[in-house]
């Protein structure tokens, strides 16, 4: 149980993520440092 | 860092450790914990004092007005997350406030307000967006992408401003132009934040 709520976690922040790294910016006025492996290059 | 930076990659580092995750993937997890845990804390904050001042619909249209546009357009950025949430909350609650007064409920000023509005910010989206930030830098591809995506964003919003004009003359409610004043002023306020001025008027607030 404590494994598929910690994966379920996981797949819910990865998405937001994703969705982060797909936008100029995401919700307010600080923006956090974009992990290397989001980045478009 | 910050709490709520701390907060995100404890949070991440638990659930790497469980499911045995490289330092990649665990920090893609933490940036998508902190994005929940920014919007969770900005909605709360809108949401309360939105409730305090009698102005929930109106603070929570002008938050949503200026995120959904901010996520092409980008804009001038806070050095901290607690300036970001303390700034826009202030921000919102404080036009929403502005929006119940006499002089905003009157359709003639609401519809002069639309049309500057969105003559304005076409002019500003075309010529400014997307504003990048040097945490969140923007390939070539992606900038043409997000400004294009931006004016999509505003057609949209007038569209939807349209159809609430069209709507307070079917109903007669004046708080359908208490609505169409927030998101003028969610329009106006996220187009600032891509100009200069903004730009230096944002950046005296962050060295409080």
């Amino acid at each position: 149980m404590k494994r598929f709520l910690m994966a379920s976690a996981a797949t819910l922040t990865t998405v937001v993520a994703a969705l982060m790294a797909t936008s100029a910016c995401w919700w307010c006025f600080y923006q956090p440092e974009e992990p290397k492996s989001l980045r478009e290059d | 860092m910050y709490l709520i930076e701390k907060i995100s990659n404890s949070f991440a580092k638990k659930i790497a450790n469980e499911l045995e995750y490289d330092n990649d993937k665990q920090e893609v997890i933490a940036y998508g914990t902190f994005a929940l845990l920014q919007i969770a804390f900005s909605v709360a904050l809108v949401v309360i004092f939105g409730l305090i001042f009698g102005v929930v619909i109106e603070a929570l249209i002008l938050t949503f007005t200026i995120s959904i546009l901010r996520k092409y357009a980008g804009g001038v950025h806070a050095s901290s997350p607690t300036i970001c949430i303390v700034v826009g909350t202030v921000i919102c609650i404080g036009f929403a406030a502005l929006s119940k007064i006499a002089l905003f409920s009157n359709f003639n000023i609401v519809l002069y307000i639309t049309i500057i509005t969105f003559i304005l910010s076409y002019i500003i989206l075309y010529k400014l967006a997307p504003i990048a930030s040097k945490s969140k830098p923007l390939s070539d591809a992606k900038k043409v992408r997000m400004k294009k995506g931006s004016i999509i964003t505003l057609s949209i919003y007038m569209f939807i401003v349209a159809i609430l004009f069209v709507l307070y003359f079917v109903l007669n409610i004046i708080n359908l132009l208490n609505y169409i004043f927030c998101i003028n002023i969610g329009i106006l306020w996220q187009v600032f934040t891509l100009t200069k001025v903004g730009d230096k008027v944002l950046g005296s607030l962050d060295s409080y």
